[in-house]
């Protein structure tokens, strides 16, 4: 048979190899479903192994590694200056993400699900064709759609400006003397931290009147003091409309207290937002419905409007994270099987690894307000300290939001250092109906944390 | 400070409602107890108290729009005085739910692995009492509850995890015959309903054609009180065998008495209509046959025959049927209940009827004459055993005895009586007794009326 010719049937259908979708497919294997996963990378493992997640952790480490090398000079230890290499940096971070998107090929195999590389669109409700795939078309009962998003492109660009994408900036040969990173999101605030480490002179710019506006704003108050002394500049209110090249290097015009500024710079890393990609989907061809963002809604059992049909991660366009992601997966694969599953988290944690770290899950002070829940505040000065205030850390701070009638913890934000742990205790207590006293009587052990 | 007002817990597994009256704006000062917005469940219509005295901030809410227990529908800026306990929000007064229990805001407290264990129960957790620490719920608690359902309604549907997984709503529909019923039996107009009716309302009924293909269609939604009165009639035309007994009263006495007592009792702001003395005449043949004022329990095998005497009014109205009770009927005068269903009925008709107002009823009347009805069947109200229709009466030919042993025709006021009653509970020979009795009642108003006007 010609290559391309042929076509198959499934019971499942997964379509997108990211943390959504690949922990779907897992799933549904375990389930004794009949899977085929369809991706159009390398190797399974999506956006998230490839250019997002892994990337990114593996240079926040490289990065702490140089703050706290630098840092240790104070304690009387000395390192040489750092020689950084940002090609050999990137072969490094290639060859782990290779080695990972090999493990997750094989232990898919191994799992029974059929790996099809290529890109799928719908041509009718029951089937998808495939490009680039040895396989052309097929057919599937049920099906998973976590295709994930894409980097929302930003406005007014002008050809051949200088404009580096997220996916590609770790695959270059050496890192611009200076940059300006457009958007004071996570992932915006993460990649200045990184850029700004590795030396390079970092301008940040935010269309809204302060950085991570979902979080509450007590919490980034002193990451943007922070950053503000790391960066060249941060600049708030400030919206970019229009990029355009000159002379070597770049220059944006923004919209800033009413007024139109220029400013100038070397090079430009959008990353304003993220937009789910379902553009060559074929969606027309089913029932599923897309929502007013592109993105598609689903019920708890992350159902879109077709019940055959689901959604999961990033093209959901609710959470955002990839643990999120692996969970909806998981509930996707778990409904398709028949079984009663449900995505009912509470306490979805963030963590941005910054200096300070800011983490937080539940629910935030500023939605309370907004939503008239009534609520408590509680101010720690560690987390969830209770007899002894370990060191005190200016800046460093915890705060709990409980019910007020029954002391139960609702959310949790804490600014700090190692939060990972801490974040994961306060996610348990939501998620568990904890009392703050529960918390608090919790032994912590002293010595630990930052020094 | 900013107070907000989310839809209180109305309680009997009531989780939604739809607004039928917002009664404020953005900017209007309200004082406490001022009534701000109307709502309906699937039981009744509820008018909602402002919580605290302010100035409205915000309605979320429009006419029309289903809201759920625990949703914001409106905030307020209360004036001056900060709460002692320092809060920036604190909940409002008028959400502490019926039963006194703490309120639920937002997602009812619970692990994980216990929210997943009611989730392949078929468990809501907010109808789960909780036992652990600042209400959380447990385990323990959601097994109880499971089991506790289980044995209420034996023949609920499968709860293991292959219990299909849509539904959440779907699980507390089996404590829907422990609710009183709050609306209900209409004059049964048109054939009795279908054997596919009988399954009751849960049955999955064939899929329908497309009509559009005949004409143009409209589609309403049907929800509210048409979706509890329909859930009720299914329930009670499928678990009562119901037998119907009909007759005709005499009432050409009665209505001159009532013609001459009219005026005397609009004075005291009462009307005085057939039903009054159909409730006098039921209470009378209630208390003669106990039976009739009773209710089957399948589960203890018992007949449970109720000491008080409350009588449900089937009462039309806008928003649809209502059946508002009147009370210990038999220790009231004829004046009193003239005024006491008067004063019922323009309640329901102007959507001020409360929940408890349309609970507990013994037996009920449904008088169809006031619309021109004549002569029609009814469904009794489950749990009662029997319902009492009474039609117009009309003037017709009756031969009666006459002097020296012929017979006369003359012109009689005939007013038509139906008695539908559940024959598991009592026979045709009590229901004609029974009925006799009403009739007996009606003919001979001196007798009924004794001492009681
Ligand atoms: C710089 C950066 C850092 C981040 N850091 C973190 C972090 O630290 N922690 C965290 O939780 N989240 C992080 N995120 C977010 C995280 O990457 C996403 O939430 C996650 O990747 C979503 O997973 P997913 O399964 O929805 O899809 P993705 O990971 O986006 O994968 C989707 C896959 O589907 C493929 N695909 C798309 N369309 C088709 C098609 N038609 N046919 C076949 N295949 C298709 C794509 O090529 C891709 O391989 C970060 C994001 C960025 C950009």
């Amino acid at each position: 048979m010609v290559m391309g010719d042929m076509e198959m049937r499934c019971q499942l259908l997964v379509i997108g190899g990211g943390p959504g979708g690949y922990s779907a497919a897992r799933r549904a294997a375990e389930l004794g479903l009949d899977v085929a996963l369809v991706d159009d990378g390398p190797t399974p493992g999506g956006n998230c192994l490839h250019s997002a997640c892994l990337p990114s952790r593996h240079l926040l480490h490289l990065a702490r590694l140089l703050d706290e090398t630098a840092a240790a000079e104070r304690l009387g230890l000395a390192f040489a200056p750092p020689r950084i290499h940002f090609a050999n940096i990137g072969t490094a971070l290639a060859e782990r993400v290779a080695d990972e998107g090999r493990r997750l090929a094989a232990e898919a195999k191994e799992c029974g699900i059929l790996l099809l590389g290529g890109t799928a669109s719908f041509t009718g409700p029951r089937q998808v064709r495939l490009h680039g795939a040895e396989v052309s078309l097929l057919r599937f009962a049920k099906a998973i759609i976590a295709v994930g998003s894409r980097p929302r492109p930003l406005p007014g660009v002008a050809a051949g400006s200088p404009v580096e994408d997220i996916a590609t900036l770790w695959r270059r040969e050496s890192l611009p003397a200076a940059l300006t990173v457009v958007g004071g999101g996570h992932i915006g605030i993460e990649l200045a931290t990184i850029l700004a480490a590795f030396g390079c002179r970092v301008t940040l710019l935010e269309k809204n009147p302060r950085l991570l506006a979902r979080a509450d704003e007590d919490l980034v108050r002193p990451l943007h003091d922070s950053l503000a002394r790391r960066l060249v500049a941060v600049r708030t209110g400030c919206e970019v409309i229009g990029v355009a090249p000159c002379d070597g290097g770049v220059a944006i015009s923004c919209r800033h207290n009413g007024k139109t500024v220029e400013l100038h710079d070397l090079m430009v890393l959008p990353a304003i937002g993220r937009l789910p990609a379902i553009d060559c989907l074929g969606l027309e061809n089913t029932a599923v419905a897309v929502g007013p963002t592109g993105n598609l809604p689903v019920d708890d059992r992350q159902r879109t409007s077709d019940p055959d049909i689901f959604a999961v991660g990033d093209v959901v366009g609710d959470t955002m994270l990839a643990h999120a992601a692996v969970r909806q997966g998981r509930v996707a694969a778990e409904v398709a099987a028949g079984l009663d599953a449900a995505f009912d988290v509470r306490a979805v944690p963030r963590v941005i690894l910054t200096r300070p770290q800011l983490a937080w899950c539940g629910l935030s002070e500023a939605e309370a307000l907004q939503s008239h829940i009534p609520h408590k505040v509680h101010r720690l000065a560690a987390p969830f300290d209770g007899d002894l205030n370990q060191h005190h850390h200016g800046g460093f701070f915890t705060k709990l939001l409980t019910d007020p009638q029954s002391g139960r913890v609702l959310g949790a934000g804490l600014v700090g250092d190692h939060l990972e742990g801490h974040i994961g205790e306060a996610a348990l207590a939501v998620e568990m109906g904890a009392l703050l006293e529960d918390l608090r009587l919790v032994l912590h052990p002293y010595g630990t944390g930052p020094p | 400070m900013s107070q907000s007002f989310r839809l209180p817990d109305l309680g009997e597994g009531v989780h939604e409602a739809e607004i039928l009256r917002v009664a404020v704006a953005v900017g209007d000062t309200v004082v406490e107890g001022q009534p701000i917005l109307e709502v309906e469940t699937d039981k009744a219509a509820v008018e909602i108290p402002a919580p605290c005295s302010g100035t409205v901030s915000e309605v979320r809410v429009a006419v029309g729009d289903m809201v759920r227990v625990g949703d914001i529908l409106i905030s307020f800026n209360s004036p001056g005085e900060r709460q002692q306990t320092g809060l920036v929000e604190t909940a409002p007064a008028g959400a502490a739910a019926p039963g006194g229990d703490t309120a639920h805001y937002g997602p009812v407290p619970a692990s994980p692995s216990t929210r997943r264990l009611a989730r392949e129960l078929g468990v809501d957790l907010r109808l789960v009492s909780a036992s652990g620490p600042g209400g959380v719920v447990t385990r323990d608690d959601v097994e109880a509850y499971a089991k506790g359902r289980q044995e209420e309604t034996p023949s609920a549907t499968a709860t293991g995890p292959e219990a299909p997984p849509s539904s959440p709503h779907a699980a507390p529909s089996g404590s829907v015959p422990s609710a009183p019923p709050a609306s209900l039996p209409s004059p049964a107009i048109g054939p009795p309903p279908g054997p596919e009716q009988k399954q009751g309302l849960e049955a999955p009924a064939p899929a329908l054609p497309d009509f559009t293909r005949w004409g143009p269609v409209e589609r309403i939604p049907f929800r509210s009180i048409r979706r509890a009165t329909a859930a009720q009639m299914a329930l009670s035309w499928s678990s009562i065998p119901h037998v119907h007994c009909e007759d005709s009263a005499d009432i050409t006495r009665l209505e001159s008495f009532r013609q001459k007592h009219k005026k005397d009792i609009a004075a005291a702001g009462g009307r005085l209509t057939m039903t009054v003395f159909a409730i006098k005449a039921a209470a009378t043949a209630l208390k003669t046959y106990p039976r009739f004022n009773a209710s089957l329990d399948l589960q203890s095998r018992e007949i449970i025959v109720k000491n008080s005497f409350h009588i449900g009014i089937a009462t039309d109205s806008d928003h649809g049927l209502y059946v508002p009770v009147i009370r210990d009927v038999d220790r009231k005068s004829i004046r009193e209940l003239a005024v006491e269903l008067h004063q019922l009925v323009e309640r329901v008709r102007g959507g001020r009827i409360t929940r408890e107002e349309l609970q507990g009823g013994t037996f009920t009347i449904t008088n169809a004459g006031a619309l021109g009805g004549h002569r029609f069947t009814a469904i009794v109200n489950y749990p009662e055993v029997a319902i009492l229709g009474l039609g117009q009466g009309r003037l017709q030919p009756v031969v009666v005895p006459g002097v020296d042993g012929h017979h006369d025709i003359v012109p009689r006021l005939m007013m038509p009586v139906v008695l539908c009653f559940d024959h598991r509970v009592v026979d045709g020979a009590d229901a004609i007794r029974f009925l006799r009795l009403i009739i007996a009642a009606l003919e001979d108003p001196e007798e009924l009326f004794l001492g009681m006007i």
